[in-house]
């Protein structure tokens, strides 16, 4: 008989045929996996991104609501005084060096600059909306870091 | 082989979800919306500590609102935003259209003399 085969000649023909059935199987799995990387490592880089922005905006919301802000001392010698806060009013002299590194550090950020008017060095910043000192003028906070 | 359709079949659908959620993922970007807040409050809070809510009237000539306008002005030339004063009637961009929008409070506001609710929205100019 023509097309008689052998138990050998069988088991390879089913053979050939799941290797047609594997091979793009494995690249499927390649390329999945592959895609899998690619978004993970997005995700992280983005999650930094989001880690860093956060923290960026926590410290300065700290400086302009406490880290910097203008206290006075409001009310009289015999009853006492109490400090009073006032956020969004800060003393220039309180935005130095001393506070971006302290908070720096707490915060885990290898670079902290926090500056009036103008960007310091840093991947990212954020910047709040201000009054300065008695003559209350207008300025922009920054705070860049990361 | 049945079964190997089924796995290839699953692992088609299986990419094709993954590429449609990174997609998604990658449009959504960063989430600022609690900076904006923060944003629009220190607008407010700028406005407030210069006094220019004090004696405010909604006449034209009235040096409280000039000053308010004035300040107004002074933000947007530091930032960049644009700021509607509903109830006020005071903006720093008159004219403009606002395209992105960065937030908005409310809040009392004494108007010649009586309390008013006025809406503080900050927005960044458009084109």
């Amino acid at each position: 008989m023509l097309w008689e085969s052998s138990p050998s000649r069988s088991k390879a023909f089913v053979s050939f045929d799941a290797m047609f059935s594997i091979v793009p199987a494995l690249l499927m799995i390649a390329l999945a996996l592959g895609a899998a990387h690619l978004l993970t490592e997005r995700s992280a880089e983005r999650m930094h991104g989001q880690e860093s922005f956060d923290k960026l905006v926590s410290i300065a919301d700290y400086v302009v609501k406490q880290g910097a802000a203008r206290t006075e001392c409001v009310g009289t010698r015999l009853a006492g005084c109490e400090n009073v806060r006032y956020p969004n009013w800060l003393e220039s002299a309180k935005v130095d060096d001393a506070l971006a590194e302290g908070l720096g550090q707490r915060a885990g950020l290898a670079v902290l600059s926090i500056r009036l008017d103008y960007a310091g060095p840093g991947p990212a910043c954020v910047y709040r909306l201000v009054v300065v000192d008695d003559r209350k003028d207008i300025r922009k906070l920054y705070v860049c870091g990361g | 082989m049945q079964s190997m359709e089924a796995i290839i079949s699953l692992m088609v659908l299986a990419s094709i979800c993954a590429y449609m959620l990174s997609g998604s993922a990658e449009q959504q970007g960063m989430d600022d919306s609690l900076y904006r807040y923060q944003l629009v409050n220190d607008v407010w809070r700028v406005l407030y500590l210069r006094g220019d809510f004090r004696d405010l009237s909604l006449g034209s000539g009235d040096p409280v609102k000039q000053r308010l306008e004035d300040d107004l002005g002074r933000i947007e030339s530091l930032s960049g935003l644009c700021t509607y004063f509903s109830g006020v009637r005071a903006t720093s961009c008159p004219g403009q259209k606002a395209d992105v929008r960065v937030g908005s409070v409310t809040r009392l506001v004494f108007l010649d003399g009586a309390p008013a609710n006025a809406t503080l929205m900050v927005a960044k100019p458009g084109s």
